[in-house]
């Protein structure tokens, strides 16, 4: 339930709000499709402090660049 | 217009007037006060009410006592024993002194005392005695009971003190328990841009009871540090020094909630008698004032979530003030200091522009290759990106870091009583919209614009202008002109919503966007 709320309001986001700011997110995927999927991969909780550490990283000292979700091991 | 963009719109809309509806109407001070309907009656018995109304009690020979102190001229009433009015002295308003507190006909005066055994005392005509920083008030019923009440002043602090004393003048054991007028909601309603700051706060058992809108009379008992009433600038607290049992928060007309402390229950021997104190607090809703009085009243103050970098990003604005002596300056060395605190992630930006260059060929490359895939597009950009360790973007974190400081700073310059009247450049207020006088009328406006906001919103689009010429596009020619209407909106957005904003505030995003301009102009300038 809150996970599928959180990812509805970060998808929301992504559509409808953040093109009216100016491109920033030094990473691909974005920090807000980052985060959505972190949380759809590995819950809330978990994801949460994944989606808190990507953001904290996306400043002008990291290299940004491509930096998928790591994927959950039992899933392979 | 393209769906997206009808989308875009209709949500800023809606944000809008979300925005409005959550936040109380404008109440306008000038209209005069509906007479509250006594509907409700706490301790007072009906028929003393009905007997004696407002006139009555103009034909009993009210006799006001007025007060002054260094802090505030206060005006005393002997019918009841009350305060009628608290005029602060350190702040003027249209040449007057600010008058924090009045009694309006049909209300009842500020700690009057009524209920149980004392009930009816509040209508009759107490004998004044003036002594030297404190005033005395008594009153007998042979046979029953004698009330005298002792307010005694501070010069130097926003304080006074009450005694009551309670003398059972009766042959026999009585029990009696009273009630005393706590603060009703303050005078000048200062809201602001739809919002509106008044609320009437309990401490009780540890927690902040905060009512701001009250449907029917509230009782709530426990333990009572205190019961206080604050606009957006002022408080006026009342801490009862003997455990009350309760308190009583009853709604009057006009969105006015007035509160009532009910006394413990004591039992009294004939001739015995009982002494409660109460200590008051009138004045500005500041720290420094409020942790001085003590009893937690400081908690009185909220700024919301980020209270805690509310109140460290005030205490730098005060010491830049001790320095400028002008509260326009400070905002502007406080947007100064913030900048140059996120001046490293500005700076590593800045060279990592320059080798923009070396890049740019590639870009191009990767532009042609990937022109019908936008996804593929980003991807490959970012990856050609870590590869040569170069990246034109800021990153998230410098953008989200902005906004827990920009609403720390808007709640705390919200409440900011020193900013009241503050003059700086052409703005005479800078808690109030900068409104400069225009010899005609605008349709909307009116005569006033604000032109502060406006000046925001010039800066903000070229700020757009400078930051998309040295962002490279990604997405297709039609993809990249949609996100420019797109961004155009966000200026004006921003417009309206920071229109009617306090120009202190604005001030600040002023200064930070032309900073934010500035070092993307020179960053624009080296890549050229």
């Amino acid at each position: 339930m809150i996970k599928k709320a959180i990812i509805k309001v970060l998808e929301q986001y992504k559509k409808h709000i953040s093109p009216f700011f100016i491109k920033s997110c030094r990473f691909y995927p974005s920090c807000s499709e980052y985060s959505a999927e972190a949380i759809k991969e590995h819950g809330v909780i978990k994801g949460t402090f994944f989606s808190l550490w990507r953001i904290a990283r996306c400043n002008p000292f990291s290299r940004g660049g491509h930096d998928p979700v790591r994927k959950t091991r039992k899933e392979k | 217009m393209d769906k997206k963009l009808i989308t875009a719109l209709a949500l800023s809309l809606g944000i809008l007037l979300l925005f409005q509806a959550f936040t109380p109407k404008k109440q306008s001070v000038k209209t005069p006060l509906k007479r509250t309907s006594e509907t409700t009656q706490s301790f007072v018995t009906r028929e003393v009410e009905t007997k004696k109304t407002s006139k009555d009690v103009t034909a009993a020979k009210e006799t006001i006592t007025t007060i002054e102190t260094d802090k505030y001229t206060l005006s005393f009433s002997d019918i009841g024993a009350g305060i009628k009015k608290i005029a602060l002295k350190g702040f003027i308003e249209d040449g007057k002194e600010h008058v924090l507190y009045s009694a309006k006909e049909g209300e009842k005066d500020l700690l009057v005392t009524s209920g149980g055994i004392l009930a009816g005392t509040e209508k009759e005509k107490f004998t004044l005695k003036k002594k030297n920083s404190a005033i005395e008030y008594t009153f007998e019923e042979p046979g029953l009971v004698a009330i005298k009440k002792t307010y005694t002043f501070h010069n130097t602090f926003n304080q006074m003190t009450l005694d009551v004393e309670i003398k059972n003048l009766s042959a026999k054991n009585r029990s009696l328990f009273y009630s005393i007028e706590g603060p009703t909601k303050l005078d000048v309603t200062t809201s602001i841009a739809g919002r509106n700051f008044d609320e009437t706060d309990v401490l009780i058992d540890g927690n902040v009871w905060k009512i701001k809108k009250l449907k029917e009379q509230q009782e709530k008992k426990g333990e009572i540090t205190w019961v206080g009433t604050k606009n957006r600038y002022f408080a006026l607290i009342a801490k009862p020094m003997e455990a009350p049992s309760a308190v009583v928060a009853t709604p009057e007309g006009n969105k006015k909630i007035s509160t009532s402390i009910i006394s413990q229950e004591y039992q009294m021997f004939p001739g015995e008698s009982i002494e409660n104190r109460y200590l008051i607090y009138a004045g500005p809703l500041d720290q420094k004032n409020l942790e001085q009085t003590g009893y937690q009243m400081s908690k009185m103050i909220d700024y919301g979530i980020f209270g805690v970098v509310s109140k460290k990003l005030l205490l730098i604005l005060r010491f830049f003030h001790k320095i400028s002596r002008n509260w326009g300056v400070a905002i502007i060395l406080l947007t100064l200091l913030i900048n140059l605190i996120l001046f490293p992630l500005t700076f590593k930006s800045f060279s990592s522009m320059q080798k923009m260059k070396q890049v740019q060929p590639h870009i191009q490359k990767l532009r042609d290759l990937h022109k019908d895939n936008p996804q593929k597009l980003n991807k490959e950009t970012m990856e050609l990106y870590k590869q040569h360790n170069v990246n034109p973007l800021g990153g998230c974190l410098p953008m989200l870091l902005q906004m827990p400081i920009f609403i720390a700073l808007y709640q705390g310059l919200m409440r900011s009583v020193e900013l009241k009247g503050a003059h700086f450049l052409w703005i005479k207020d800078l808690a109030k919209p900068d409104g400069v006088q225009i010899p005609f009328s605008l349709p909307l406006l009116g005569d006033h614009i604000n032109i502060l906001p406006l000046l925001m919103v010039g800066m903000m689009v070229v700020q757009q202008r400078i930051t998309q010429a040295i962002t490279p596009a990604t997405g297709s020619g039609e993809q990249a002109k949609q996100q420019k209407t797109m961004m155009l909106m966000m200026p004006i957005f921003f417009g309206f919503l920071f229109y009617k904003m306090p120009s202190g505030l604005v001030l600040y995003w002023l200064t930070n966007t032309i900073l934010m301009t500035g070092e993307q102009a020179f960053i624009s300038k080296k890549t050229a």
